[in-house]
């Protein structure tokens, strides 16, 4: 479980938080998409991590 | 909140305030890398990259300062905040008290509270400007006006209802205590480094420049601010945190450190937070310059929303967010040093109102760099007591820990030796104004250090209790 969350948790991160910008900048997505796409990587960071963050500290 | 609730809480954050922190609480690394990292990737940060801009800094300029000022800054926290805290393993609070009696500390800890609520408070504003249009943008119609730079009053119930909630939410996590706060700064930080740079990377092709240079060239000053060079940037990015290294206040955090290798993880905040979160900002206000020149707006929950939408929106409610905890954290800190026996979880829960209230009004944020130097000019310096009486302590004739050792309440040298300085800089600040508030934080702390030395021979004599 804990692995999974963590795998979810860094593909969201690169893939819907550092990507988009980029295919922005390039012109391939337009302003509307990029929006949806970051919000979504954020709610996926923020739900999935906490459940192997603390884990990995303790 | 039940007594046995705020009991519980009390025994669960009890945190070794007055006695080294035992071996087995000392932690790795990684906490430390990762709330540095999210502490000095904050909201506030979306309002010191405009401000640069606004003075007339070129990029060149900007990007040379930034780099060697927080190169100074990590460099003092490493050689100068670390050694201490690791050899002692005490608050400041607690270690100035035992080197200048209980009353110069009540004096110093009131200050420091009530300067570390401004602080918050100003992190609780910027929160607030993402707020707004984050209601907006659900379709509720909401009209409040955002703080603009200049701006120092409430713009109406509205904006003072907004800051009130979020000041109470902080306030409240605050008071769970380090673990807490440590632990939402290490899931926030990745993630709000990510969106400072998402920020830079969408809004850089919606400029007008061809080149880096382009970007902003630097100049004249905005009307109503002064005109910043390299040297403001340098001293600013040293300076803008001189309470926490030289000003050792950072005792707190890293007397927990395992390492002392761990005192080179401010670097993280440095660079990852300041350099990067400094310049997205700074490219951020490029573009509502670019967009708005006769009446830029710097609020920075707008920018983001503009560039990056809800994301960037959630970015800088919780850049404020896990800047404010710790910062409420200390100032309760701070405010325990004033009444020992006091429950930390109720001082830190008013310390978090002070914060709110102060969060409520605009003008710590949008004159934040002058704030934030006199704020580091007033604080500093007492850490340079506490660095003398770290590097003189085996010194012969010199006694260390002199209020704990002699039984006094008052150690004259300290008062007298931070006094000075500090009120010729606030006498500059209020009245003469010919020096920039950060500018004279390294003077204040050097003066006091040397002060201190010579008011100890002169004034410092062995007592029996």
């Amino acid at each position: 479980m804990t692995q999974v969350a963590k795998a979810i948790s860094w593909s969201s991160l690169f893939g819907l938080t550092l990507l988009p910008p980029i295919l922005f900048a390039t012109g391939a997505i337009d302003d509307r998409f990029l929006k949806w796409l970051m919000l979504a990587g954020t709610l996926i960071w923020f739900t999935t991590t906490p459940i192997w963050l603390k884990r990995d500290n303790a | 909140m039940s007594d046995d609730r705020i009991a519980e809480v009390v025994h669960a954050s009890d945190e070794f305030e007055r006695e080294r922190v035992p071996d087995h609480a000392l932690k790795g690394p990684k906490k430390f890398w990762g709330m540095y990292a999210g502490e000095h990737t904050a909201g506030t940060e979306f309002m010191i990259g405009p401000m640069f801009l606004a003075g007339g800094v070129g990029v060149s300029d900007l990007f040379a300062g930034l780099l060697l000022g927080n190169l100074l800054a990590v460099l003092t926290w490493r050689f100068v905040c670390a050694p201490v805290a690791m050899r002692s393993r005490l608050t400041l609070y607690y270690q100035l008290e035992k080197i200048a009696g209980r009353k110069p500390v009540v004096l110093y800890n009131l200050a420091n509270g009530v300067l570390f609520c401004f602080l918050a408070g100003a992190m609780i504003t910027v929160s607030a400007t993402a707020v707004i249009p984050a209601i907006q943008s659900m379709g509720i119609p909401l009209e409040i006006q955002q703080p603009n730079l200049g701006d120092t009053l409430p713009s109406g119930p509205g904006w003072i209802a907004i800051v009130m909630v979020i000041g109470a939410i902080i306030a409240t996590v605050a008071a769970k205590g380090y673990e807490t706060v440590a632990r939402i700064a290490n899931i926030a930080a990745p993630w709000m480094i990510l969106i400072f740079i998402a920020c830079a990377v969408v809004t850089l092709p919606k400029l007008d420049a061809t080149s880096a240079a382009e970007i902003w060239k630097g100049g004249e000053p905005l009307a109503g601010t002064i005109k910043l060079t390299f040297w403001h940037v340098l001293i600013f990015a040293w300076c803008c945190n001189a309470a926490m290294h030289m000003g050792m206040s950072d005792l707190s955090v890293l007397r927990y450190m395992r390492h002392a290798s761990s005192g080179w993880a401010p670097a993280a905040g440095m660079y990852i937070g300041h350099f990067v979160a400094w310049i997205a900002a700074s490219i951020l206000f490029a573009y509502e310059v670019q967009t708005n020149p006769t009446d830029p707006q710097s609020a920075p929950g707008p920018m983001v929303n503009n560039a990056i939408g809800f994301a960037g929106l959630i970015c800088v409610m919780v850049a404020g967010w896990t800047t404010a905890n710790p910062t409420i954290y200390r100032a309760g800190l701070a405010f325990q040093g004033i009444v020992p026996k006091a429950s930390r979880v109720k001082i830190t829960l008013l310390a978090g109102a002070v914060a709110t209230v102060a969060g409520i009004f605009p003008a710590v944020a949008m004159t934040l760099l002058d704030f934030v130097g006199i704020y580091g000019t007033v604080l500093a310096p007492i850490g340079a007591i506490v660095f003398i009486n770290h590097c003189f302590a085996n010194k012969p004739g010199f006694i260390a820990y002199y209020a704990e050792k002699t039984g006094s309440t008052m150690n004259v040298a300290v008062l007298i030796a931070w006094l000075v300085p500090v009120g010729i800089c606030l006498f500059d600040f209020f009245v003469t104004k010919k020096v920039w508030a950060p500018f004279m934080a390294v003077p204040a702390w050097l003066a006091c250090g040397v002060l201190y030395v010579i008011f100890s021979k002169i004034w410092l004599r062995p007592q029996t209790t």
